[in-house]
Parts: structure tokens; sequence; C-alpha cells
């Protein structure tokens, strides 16, 4: 329900400016001035002023800026005009003036888009710089702790200190660990009670088992 | 009882039924399962089902029921509210072992349901039978079941429907893949569908009122039930409805697809420069133009400068210490800077023939005031500074005369004069007062005084002595007006302080024998003095004017320039001489002519500088008592040159590079060392032995080389940084770098000027003039074609490149030949004289013997040419084969010819014939596709343009095809004889369009055209591969906008020709996919990158009036783009359409470096197969790498070394030292 509300008011506002759009930019005889200020709020020298110049279509008409900020062009008939401020180091947001063949100015918001939509901005313009532009791109700075919480330092570093560290933590003298390890390692190398497939050959051409010393050597070989 | 059941099957639980008979073990002929549903009565909703795995023998069933069990538990969670309503089974009949298993089920519900399914397609159908079953026997002790048939109604929910009838669509494909249909198809499809069911009830309802049909009631109802569920209302409202919501859907499809492009852009496609980058691999050159306009100014803060406003109106403030800008202001493109006038702290500017005055302050460049005189123009505006202490400026134009303020801008009065065709305007200042003097065409010389209020002082009509005014030629001398008629060869004077009469100026003898037949205006308005000279070359005569009294002061035949200045309020006169390539600057006092030697001053003048044009000079004398003189030099190829006493020429600016025409970057040779390398494999008539032998030789020999070469690179560096001299002789400096990113850039000017210039660092590294020659112009459009006839590929062969220009005043044209690395020129260094006049010239594809591709040139009689004559061989090879065709913008006919041999002369027939017509419209473009030497250029009669058909396609284009989503391949149409004309008109209702055409240059079959209704030009165009782009300016509706369109050719999903294109085996019409984006902004001029291979993406580079060069990913072009994504489209990597095209800041390859007015792109390939070489051209050069997939092929540039081997070093020290350890620890263990 609310949704069907917003969207009759979206087609009203687009129904209304049509209506107001096709009012007439004839094009007469007379010629008009478009006049208006640009402003660089963030910079105190004036440097920027002579490299900043209005065109209007394209580069058809030019203005040029005076050391307040302030240009006007002239000589121009009736009609539409798409209004930029051309700067190497800052963002204008472009504009468009409707000059009608009475002399009445509109301006508003440049929208490529919806040609017809309308949202008015005040006349004479004033332009303000909307932040310097950026043409870069950052590099990646290098930095330790990036460097060490990334998964592959982490993946390295954490075993180092599980084999270097956990050692160190359980008391190797003491004679229950001792056992209890021994009994872990028995337990987690089966290897011991399955006899080996070149064991098993080297025995049979030797003839007969050598059980005994080949339980003997192992555990003073993992020692 | 039980008929009164109904049973609904969902199709999910046919499908699954199916599915687990598909998937059923061997072992059971048949499959079964439990039902799940829903319950309502008496009407059983089946809605899902699972399989049950059982086990079936001839005596005994057995079924799992502990996993039936633990199903439905799962199934019970996902949807609690289903049951157990019955089971399943396949086949076609009930056997015995059902009554166990229904048995079974009647335990879990009331009543279960038993369906077969009959999978095994008897007679092709699937049966499905439903049976209830009521169980028989005496009450108390069941003894068996009768299963009764049931009706079963297949029933879907919509998305099921959905569903079912995408799957169903695989049918008839034969590789069983559907896609999803995207909402808007799917919407689409149902609406037809719709459509077709009202249509069918509206039949039925015609049919029974027109008592066809017996009514049915049952219809009856559902039909009013159905017209009861449609809300009322009316067609508008329902339209609003429906568009409104469509509008949402829209705006949130767009907002997602922006936000999805955006990222990507951002990530991927934008190969996007650092800011530690700038100025690594790019540089800028700001130019001026033609200096018209000069004047030495010492009042600014900031240094002494010269201003200047030249032909390109351009108005400029250059530092006198090095010649760089110090400000620049670009006025107008179409609106001629009359008039340039110097005040004190201000520069003022008239242009557009009074239409714009403005004065900009000459520190900074800022605008003072401006003033608009009249709207529109006619011819050209004078001005002046009068008012002695006040100054004013008086603007003379179209009969009008203007003065304005000067410190306001206001314009104090105006004059309407009597409207007079001048021959010859001037406004003079006249003490405190302005004098407008005409010499009309026929009549009598008017003269006009006003005094700075506008009051009129005096007027005088002065009759003229001369007989002729179309030859007359006239100058100001301070107030003074000489006038020459040149056909008598007589001076004549007037006063415009005080008018009387003309007085005729009497030469001596002496002078008059030296045919002296021009005027030189000194115009620093000092002295009253002019020299006369030759119209060519060197010779000149200084006059003084005194009072009304001449005084010839000297004669030199080597004077070519002179000025006048102020030394200690003394005047002082100044001349240039060039005599043997040396200049020299002599001075002479103006009052008596003696000349003071003391100044004099001289240094080289290379002869491709011409002559100098026009002097300023600025004499002051230092706190020492020293003379300091400064003299700016204008010359005739367009250089501006600053000339310090003492200090010899300190800087010179070529301000020809502000007009280039042709632009190839050519490869630089191969170092000796290489070279020698490679000249060993070339022969191939050794045997082993001798091999071995020579292999050894040039070993030994490229040792001794690389010792040479070491010495001599030690014994450099001691010495100090080597000049321009030096680079082009230092054998290493050009030679090729391992990526072939060192070029040479050879760029022909409008000033009749070749340079070299060096890509990496934008020095000129050799310069040629042309001397007796003129560009090609056909209305407007001019060119200087340059062609390299042979690369440096062929050591030991030279390169060679050749420049084509008409001759000056015959008939004839010139060809220069050079090598294009040196800059040195083969033969006379006036080029070779030519008896015809090409109006098209090509270079071929084949070479001859010396690996020189000819030039094929076409003359007005169709007679064709081979350049070098040797080359005639080669044309003749492949006479009947070589195909080319003009283009004539005056009657807007294409011809097509083919170059035949008649005899043994060789010709061009006529092959085809297209009529653009002329009466609709105009040709504004003619693109072919590039190859790699491009040769497309302007001739003299007919247009721009000309282009050699060979097989051979030279554009590098690694795919053949693109691979769509669904991995089928769209075979692109790569017809290398393409070419695309667009026409500008206006049609009968008075609006304006634009067109574009694409034709075969072989057969003149018109492949492709188009119409943009309410379009402007002018269109920028660019053709690649299989496609092409254009800019136009759309006013639809009154309103503006710039569009960018792309149209795609392809062949379709097969090959036609795989080895090579032909136009005459073209037997099928290829697809065309076309669309239209939006771009904010204008377009000046567009390009494409070419790499090496052709594998990198492209990206089209635009420079926009802004000043800035975006380099646009062509994947953002692709008229692929889907407005909706699908999976294919997705996979496939096409980016979703959104209408505007990107502009953002990273994209902008030239950062804060602003080019304006640009004219032309020229991209070049690199060694590198991710780089393109990229310079713009126009008013500045902007030079720069673009690397459209990033850099792929080598490391990056921040690639960090340091780490990666310290790391390695790291690794390898811990090994080592670990190792160590390890070793002591198991001896000690050993031990133990």
């Amino acid at each position: 329900m609310n949704e069907n509300r917003i969207s009759y008011i979206l087609v009203f506002i687009y129904v209304f400016s049509y209506v107001i759009c096709d009012g007439e930019l004839g094009s007469g005889s007379e010629r008009f001035k478009i006049e208006g200020k640009i402003f660089v709020p963030f910079v105190n020298d004036l440097e920027w002023i002579s490299s900043t110049k209005i065109i209007i279509d394209g580069g058809r008409y030019l203005g040029f800026l005076k050391s307040d900020g302030a240009f006007s062009v002239s000589n121009l008939p009736s009609g539409s005009y798409s209004i930029e401020v051309i700067n190497p180091s800052y963002v204008f947001e472009p504009a468009r003036i409707d000059i009608t063949s009475k002399g009445k100015f509109r301006a508003r918001k440049m929208n490529n888009i919806q040609l017809n939509a309308v949202s008015t901005i005040n006349y004479p313009l004033k332009l303000k710089a909307r932040s310097r532009i950026n043409y870069f791109q950052e590099r990646e700075k290098w930095s330790i702790t990036d460097m060490i919480f990334s998964p592959m330092v982490l993946m390295m570093v954490l075993p180092l200190i599980m084999v270097m560290v956990l050692p160190k933590l359980i008391n190797a003298q003491d004679p229950e660990t001792q056992r209890e390890m021994q009994s872990q390692m028995n337990f987690l190398t089966p290897k011991n009670n399955i006899p080996e497939f070149s064991e098993f050959l080297t025995n049979l051409l030797s003839g007969g088992p050598k059980k005994p010393s080949q339980s003997r050597t192992k555990p003073s070989k993992r020692r | 009882m039980a008929s009164a059941l109904e049973v609904k099957v969902h199709p999910l639980v046919l499908f699954n039924i199916v599915d687990s008979y598909e998937r059923r073990s061997e072992d059971p002929k048949r499959v079964i399962g439990t039902l799940l549903g829903i319950v309502d009565k008496n009407v059983v909703e089946i809605t899902n089902c699972f399989t049950v795995p059982h086990n079936e023998s001839a005596d005994e069933v057995a079924v799992d029921i502990e996993y039936a069990k633990g199903m439905f538990d799962l199934y019970k969670r996902v949807t609690p509210w289903e049951t157990v309503v019955g089971w399943y089974s396949t086949g076609n009949e009930v056997t015995a072992h059902s009554r166990l298993i229904h048995e079974y089920y009647s335990l879990e519900c009331k009543q279960p349901i038993h369906i077969t399914v009959d999978t095994s397609l008897k007679n092709n159908r699937m049966n499905i039978q439903g049976y209830i079953g009521s169980a028989v026997g005496i009450s108390g002790k069941a003894q068996g079941v009768i299963f009764t048939p049931l009706d079963i109604d297949i029933v879907a929910q919509d998305a099921e429907r959905v569903a079912f009838h995408t799957i169903s669509q695989a049918k008839s494909l034969p590789r069983k893949v559907v896609s999803v249909r995207s909402d808007m198809e799917q919407v689409a499809k149902a609406s037809e569908q719709i459509e077709t069911m009202l249509e069918k009830v509206e039949d039925y309802v015609d049919k029974v009122t027109k008592k066809e049909l017996e009514a049915n009631p049952k219809v009856g109802r559902s039909l009013l039930e159905l017209i009861n569920s449609v809300p009322k209302l009316s067609a508008e409202e329902f339209d609003t409805i429906v568009n409104s919501n469509m509008k949402d859907l829209l705006m949130v499809v767009y907002l997602a697809n922006l936000t999805k492009t955006q990222l990507m852009l951002k990530e991927k496609l934008i190969h996007c420069l650092y800011e530690d980058q700038v100025g690594k691999f790019d540089w800028r050159q700001q130019y001026i133009g033609k200096v018209q306009f000069a004047a030495f100014n010492q009042a600014g803060q900031f240094g002494k400068k010269v201003i200047v406003g030249s032909e390109e109106n351009v108005i400029a403030a250059l530092t006198v210490k090095n010649g760089e800008l110090s400000w620049r202001q670009i006025l107008e493109n179409d609106d001629r800077l009359d008039t340039v006038l110097h005040l004190e702290t201000a520069v003022v500017a008239i242009s557009g023939g009074g239409k714009f005055v403005r004065a900009f302050t000459i520190n900074q460049g800022f605008l003072l005031w401006e003033v608009n005189l009249q709207s529109e123009p006619e011819g050209t505006a004078t001005g002046v500074i009068y008012g002695g202490r006040s100054e004013k400026v008086a603007v003379l134009a179209n009969n009008r005369v203007w003065s304005v303020d000067t410190s306001t801008g206001r314009v104090q009065w105006t004059k309407t004069l009597t409207p007079l065709k001048s021959k010859f305007q001037k406004l003079i200042n006249t003490d405190s007062s302005v004098t407008v003097l005409r010499i009309p065409s026929s009549g009598d010389t008017d003269v006009i005084s006003y005094s700075t209020d506008g009051s009129r002082v005096a007027e005088n009509t002065i009759k003229n002595p001369w007989m002729k005014t179309d030859s007359l030629e006239c100058i100001t001398v301070t107030t003074n007006v000489v006038c020459l008629e040149s056909e008598k060869s007589r001076l004549y004077l007037l006063n415009a302080a005080k008018p009387h009469s003309y007085k005729e100026i009497v030469l001596s003898a002496s002078t008059c024998s030296k045919n002296l037949n021009a005027l030189f205006e000194t115009r620093e308005s000092l002295g009253s003095l002019f020299g006369f000279k030759k119209s060519s070359g060197s010779g000149m005569a200084l006059i003084k004017i005194d009072g009304d009294k001449t005084k010839e002061l000297f004669y030199s035949d080597n004077i070519v320039a002179t000025s006048i200045t102020k030394l200690n309020n003394e005047l002082i006169i100044a001349t240039a001489t060039v005599e043997n390539q040396e200049i020299k600057i002599r001075f002479f006092e103006y009052e008596t002519g003696n000349e003071i030697t003391s100044l004099q001053m001289s240094d080289i003048w290379p002869s491709y500088r011409k002559y100098p044009n026009e002097l300023r000079v600025l004499a002051f004398k230092k706190k020492d008592g020293t003379t300091s003189v400064r003299v700016f030099i204008i010359s005739d190829d367009l250089s501006l040159s600053m000339f310090i006493k003492n200090g010899g020429i300190t800087w010179t600016r070529e301000e020809a590079l502000s007009n280039i025409l042709s632009v190839e970057m050519v490869d630089l040779p191969v170092s000796q060392i290489q070279a020698e390398m490679e000249d060993e494999f070339g022969s191939s008539g050794y045997n082993l032995a001798s091999m071995f032998v020579k292999r050894l030789i040039t070993q030994l020999h490229q040792f001794g080389t690389w010792i040479l070469h070491i010495s001599a690179k030690l014994s450099k560096t001691s010495g100090s940084n080597s000049g321009r001299a030096e680079l082009i002789n230092d054998p290493d400096y050009l030679t090729r770098d391992d990526f072939n990113l060192h070029k040479m850039i050879v760029a022909t000017t409008a000033s009749m000027k070749l340079f070299g210039i060096d890509n990496l660092s934008g020095q000129i590294l050799w310069q040629i003039s042309i001397t007796n020659a003129e560009v090609f112009d056909h209305s407007g459009k001019i060119a200087l074609p340059l062609y390299i006839q042979r690369t440096t590929a062929h050591f030991p062969h030279p390169p060679v490149a050749t420049v084509v220009a008409r001759h000056a005043t015959k008939a004839q044209s010139i060809f220069m030949t050079f090598n294009p690395i040196t800059g040195e020129i083969q033969g006379s260094n006036d080029g070779v004289l030519m008896n015809y006049v090409p109006i098209q010239i090509t270079q071929l594809q084949f070479v001859q013997e010396d690996y020189i591709a000819p030039l094929v040139i076409i003359d007005s009689s169709k007679m064709v040419h081979v350049y070098p004559t040797e080359g005639k061989n080669v044309v003749k090879e492949h006479a009947n084969n070589l195909f080319t065709y003009t283009v004539d913008t005056t009657t807007n006919i294409l011809n097509g010819y083919v170059i035949m041999q008649e005899d043994s002369y060789l010709v061009a027939a006529p092959s085809w014939r297209v009529d653009l017509m002329k009466n609709e419209q105009n040709i504004t473009n003619i693109v072919a596709k590039r190859s790699i030497g491009t040769n497309y250029y302007l001739r003299y009669q007919e247009i721009p343009f000309s282009y050699m058909f060979t097989v051979s396609f030279l554009e590098h284009v690694h795919s053949q095809g693109v691979v769509l989503g669904d991995r089928s391949v769209m075979y692109k149409y790569l017809n290398p004889n393409l070419f695309a004309v667009t026409t500008s008109g206006v049609d009968q209702q008075g609006k304006s369009f634009i067109s574009v055409y694409l034709i075969d240059g072989v057969t003149g079959n018109v492949v492709y055209s188009t119409t943009h209704k309410s379009a402007l030009g002018p269109v920028q165009i660019v053709h690649s591969e299989n496609w092409i782009a254009y800019v136009y300016y759309s006013v639809k509706n009154r309103q503006k906008r710039s569009e960018v369109a792309v149209v795609e050719i392809f062949e379709g999903k097969e090959q036609n020709n795989a080895t090579a294109f032909s136009s005459f085996s073209v037997n099928y019409q290829p697809m065309f996919m076309t669309q239209a984006y939006i771009f904010s902004g204008h377009v000046s001029a567009m390009a494409v990158t070419v790499t090496e291979k052709g594998i990198t993406n492209k990206e089209v580079i635009m420079a926009l009036p802004t000043g800035s060069i975006l380099a646009l990913p062509k994947m953002l072009l692709d008229p692929r783009r889907p407005l909706v994504p699908t999976a294919e489209s997705q996979e496939e990597g096409v980016l979703p359409y959104i209408p505007e095209l990107p502009k953002l800041f990273e994209a902008m390859v030239n950062y804060n470096q602003s080019v304006y007015r640009v004219k032309g792109i020229h991209t070049a390939p690199a060694g590198l197969e991710s780089t393109s070489l990229v310079l713009t051209y126009g008013l500045d050069l902007f030079y720069t790498r673009l690397m459209p997939s990033k850099m792929y092929d080598v490391l990056k540039e921040d690639f960090d070394y340091f780490f990666i081997s310290a790391v390695v070093t790291g690794m390898i020290v811990v090994s080592v030292v670990t190792q160590k350890f390890s070793s002591r620890k198991a001896l000690s263990r050993a031990w133990k």
C-alpha cells in the first residue's frame, strides 16, 4: 500500500516535470548572459582561478573567471545549455540552464538520464567545488601488523610455537609423564605390530624372524 | 463412500517417484515409498514423498520400517503440516505383496492411499492410478484388501507450474539445458498466454450467445467468478499502477546494476596510476600556436614576460627566463583573435570581429573585465589604445566604433559610421583622440577623428592616388599610413593626424633595382620606421618617416626582420640577418643610422628554422652600467626563440607542434651487438664447421665490442650530462630496449616541418623543414601524409619514411624520403619532385626486394604511379588483385578501383560506385580499420583517405570469436576491407540527423547503415576488429546530451572463412548488435588502444573538451550488455546494462595534466603485450602508456625485491643453523 503511494508520487513528479519542461524554448534573436560565481572553499590562494574555465555545451561558449571567482557568459540565444566548470584539481557539479525567449532563467541540476527531470538550483549560479579530485590509486602500505596477521604467517608461526614451547611446558624429567608419553607414542605408531613388507621379505630371505632384535632397536631409534 | 475421496497430486511427487525409479539399485524390480500430504475432509493433497528401501522375493517382502519412520520424522521437522497419507509403488498393477505393505501403512494413517506409477511406459504413457484399500473378510478378522481405483487430479502451485514449464522446454532441445528466464520474459510470456486464453473464452462466449453451443452452467459460474475477481479500475488507473510498479522495478534493477558495475570497474577494469608514478612514463607539452602578437612586459611581479597571442586564439604569458608558460587562456575556437593590445598591467584581447573584448591581468591571467560589443559580427576587428593618460580602448568593426574604459570595461560611446566596404581599415591613436581610417575598395579614403568623450573632432575625405585597389597593401607607422601599389611599385604616405593628401615616397635608384615588393611593419609604434623588403627570402630597406618626408636609412641583402626599441630614452633599431646558418642581431641608432657595434650578437641558426619573421627587443641598462639586450624571435617555422646578449639563444619553443597532422611511432633499431647476433642466423649456405668458426668469431667480436662499450660508458660518466646532439649520436641511446617501449615519434605538422621526438622524454631529436611545399587541403581538412616504408626490422637496411606534400606553386607533388630515426634526408634536401598531383596515396603491404613497401599513387587522370619506381614490379605482380577507393566529399560519390596493367602502364579501373546523395547529407568522417602502418590520408582533390586492400589483416586480432556463457562461440566478422563513413544532414522536417555506413571497400557493398534522427555532429568514430563506436550529440525533444553508440558485427555461430577473409565470397548476412549509451560531456577525439598481439583488452580513449583524457574499457561499450543479467551473461562476464557510461576520475589517464583542443590520438603497440603507447595531439601534446588489462606480463614496479630476497636468505640461514643445532643435539643424545 505504502509502496503504491510512493510510486504514485513518483509518477506525479514525473508528469509534473514534463509539463514544466514543455515550455517554449525557441530561439529568438535576443542574446542573453549567464552569470555566476565559483568557490573553492578549501584553499586560500587564487592559483586555481587561472586554470578554471566555464564551458557551455562542450566549448561552444566560454567563460573566464575574475579574481573573485565571478564569471559571465554572454551572447547566448535562448535555449537550454549545459554548464561545466573545468579545473584539473577540483570537482564541480555540472548544471543546466534554460533560457526562455522572454529572458527567464532557470538553473537546474544536470540529469542526463532523465532529461526532463527538474531539480532547480539558485540563479545566478553559485557553484562550489565539491572536493579535490583524486586521480590516483592508493599504494598498499607495508605494515608489520598486516604481515603478522596474514594467514600464511599465522599458519607458520602457530605450529612453530606448538613445537617449540609445548614440550617445555611439560616436565620431561618426570618419570610419570615419560611413561605416559611412551605409551602414547606406542599407541600412535601401530607400525610396531605390523611388519613392513621389506622387513618381511628380508626375514623371509634370511630365514626366520628376528622379532626380539627388531623390537629392541625401534624404540632406541625413536629417541 | 470411498469414491467421494478427491486425490490431488503435485508434480513434485511424480518427479520424485520417477527419479527414485531411475536411481534404484539393480535388484528390486520396483520402488516403493511413502506419500506425504494434507488430508482435509474428503480431499487428499499429496505434496511430497520419499522412497523406502524394500526387498521382495516370491514369498516375502521386507520393508525398512525404521528408515521410513526416520525419514518421516526428518520431513516433519521441515514441513510439520504434512502427514503420511499413503504409499506408492512403480509398476502398473497391484501385486500380492501390496496387501502387506498396505497393511503397514494402515497403521500409520487412517485411510492410506496407494498410487501406482507406470514407469515402464507401456503404450508410451505413464499411467498413474490411485487406489484406496478397504479390508475384506469377516468382521474382526480381516483377510484381505480390496483396492478400489480412485480418480487422481494433478494440481500444481504457481511456482511449480513455472518450473514445470521451464523443465518441459528442455524436452525439445538437443542438449537438454534450459536457463531460467528473466522476470521480464516470464511476464511477457504469461501475458501472451493470458491473451490467447481470453481469446478462447471470448470465442466460447460468442458461440454461446449465438446459440451455436449449449451454455454450460459450470463454465458460466467460473466466468462470473473470474470477472468478480478483477478489481474495477479504469484503463488509465490500471496503466499507472502497472507503470509505477514497473518503474520501481526498473529503478531497483538499475541501481543494482550501477553498483555492480561501479565496483567491478574500480576493482578490475581500470588501470589506475599511483601518485608516485606521476611523470614517470608520461609527459605533456603545452603550446600556443602560430604567434601573431607579441610584446615584452616588464611590469609583472614575477619577472619579465612576453605576452603572446596566436592564430589558434590563445593568449599566453611566457617567462623570459626559460620560455615556460606563466599562464595561458584559450579563447573560443571559432572566434578569431583579431588584435591583442598591451596595457601597463593588463592585456586586451579583441576576438570574433568585436564579439568579445576581454582584459586579462598580466600577472596571473585573471579576467579583469569582458564586454560583448556585437553578437553577429562580420569581418575582423581592429583596436587601438588611445587617450593619453586615461587609457581607453577603441574598437572598430563592421563600420562601428566603440570606446571602452580600460579600468572598468564599460562601453563609453558607440558611433555608427557610413557603411563602406573597406579594403583597409585601421584605428590610429592621434594625440588623445582616435582616428578611424578606412580605404574602401572603390571611392576615396575616409578619415574621421573622435575625442575621448566621443565628439567628432575632424572628418576628411582624401583622394586616392592609386589605380587599382585589389593589389593594395597598407601598413601603419605610428600615425602614418603607408600603402604599396605593387603593380607600379610605388609607396604612398598619409599622415592621419594631419590628413591632406597622399605623398609619393621616392626611393633611391639602387634600392629600386632590388625588386622589393612587400612592406614590413614594426609593431612597437615607437619610431616612424618601416621596412621595404622582398616578399620571400632576405633583403630589406629600412625607411624612416620624418614629418611628411621619408629618409632611407640603408639597405642590406641579408636583413630579414627589424624592430625598434628604447634604450635610455633613445630609440634604437634592431635588425636580424641570417647567413651561413648563423643569425646576427645588429643594432643601429634611430636618429643617425650608425651601427652600435658593442651590442651586436650572433648564434647558430639551423637551416630548418628558415628565416626570423618578427623581432621584439628589450634593452635596458643594468645597475653596473652594462647594457642588457633580450631579443624575442618569431621565425617562419613557427618557433619562438629568446636571444640574450652574451648568452646566445637560451630557449626555443617549437610552436609548430601545436598543429600536428600525422604521427607514427617508429621502432628503434636493435643495438649493434644484437644485430650481429641476428646476422649469425641470417645466411644458410654454411656447413657445420664454418658455422662454428663464424660463431666463435662473432662471439669474440661481441666480447670486444662489449669491452669497448663499457670503457666508453665509464669515460662518459666522468663527462657532464649529455645534450641533445649527443643523444642522437650516442649509439646506445637510440637502440631498442628490452620491451620495445622506447620509440621515435615522427610527426608532420601543418607548417611543413617534420619532427623526431623521443617518446620517453618528449625531447625533439631532429627536425626537418620542407621548402616550397604545402599541405594537401580539401575544404578545410588538411593533411600531410607520412608513410613508414621500411621499418627498422631489416638490418642492415636503414629505416625509410616518406612524406608527401604539394608543391607550393606548381601542380606537382614533393616526395621527401628520410631516415625516421636520425632525420637524415635521402637525396636532395628539397625532396623528389613528381609531375602529378595525387588524389589518392596508398601504402602497399607487399615489399620490394630491399624490404621497402612501395606507395601506390593515383593521380587526377586515374593513372597509377609507384614510389619508389622500382616498386612497380611488385604492383604488377599483384595487379588485378589490388583494390582501392576514393571518396569525393563535394559530390558524395564513392568510387572503387581495381589496379590493372594495361600494356606496360598501370591504371585504376573503376569497379564500383556508391552515391551517398549530396543533396541530403555531407560526409563527415571516413574511417577504415587500422593496418600496422596507418595509411589513410588526404588527397588533393577528393577527400581524405585511402586504403589498399590485400588479404592479410594487419591489426592483430587474437581471438576469432567470443565465447558465450553457454559455451558456444560467436564468430567475429573480421572484414579487413570494411570502412565506415559518417554523414550529417537535415531531413524534410528540418531535423538534423547523422548516418553511419559500413562499406566493403573491395566490392562496394553497403554492409550496414543506420540513421540517428535529431542528432548532431561532430561525430567521432573508432573502427577496430569487428566493431565501431561513435559519439554524436542527441538533441531529441530539445534536450541535449552526448551518446555513444556501438555496433558489433558477427558472422554467427559458424565460421565462414577460417583462414583468410575474402570480400567476394561473402554469401551470408552478418549479424549486427547495437547499443547506445549516454555520455555526460562532449568528446573531441577518440581512439582505441592497440597492442602487439591483440590479446589484451581494448580501451577506448576519449579526449574531452574539459582537458581530460578518458580511457574506458571496451567492455563497457559492449552491445551485448543485458538489461537484466542472466546466469549466462554473468558467467561470460558481460556487465549489466546501465544507460550512462561512468566517468571515473581514476580512468582519466592524464590526471591533472589537462590538454586542450585535442585533434587526434595516436596509439602504437609496445613490445610488451600489456602495453599500448598513446600520444594525444592538438594544441598540447600528451604521451603516456596504457595497460588496459593492467600489467600482467611483467612484475609490478612496486614488487618488493628486497622483501623476497630477505625471506629467501633468511630461510637459508635458518635451515643451516637448525641443521647445526639438530646434529649437535643428536650427538649429545647418542652419548646419553
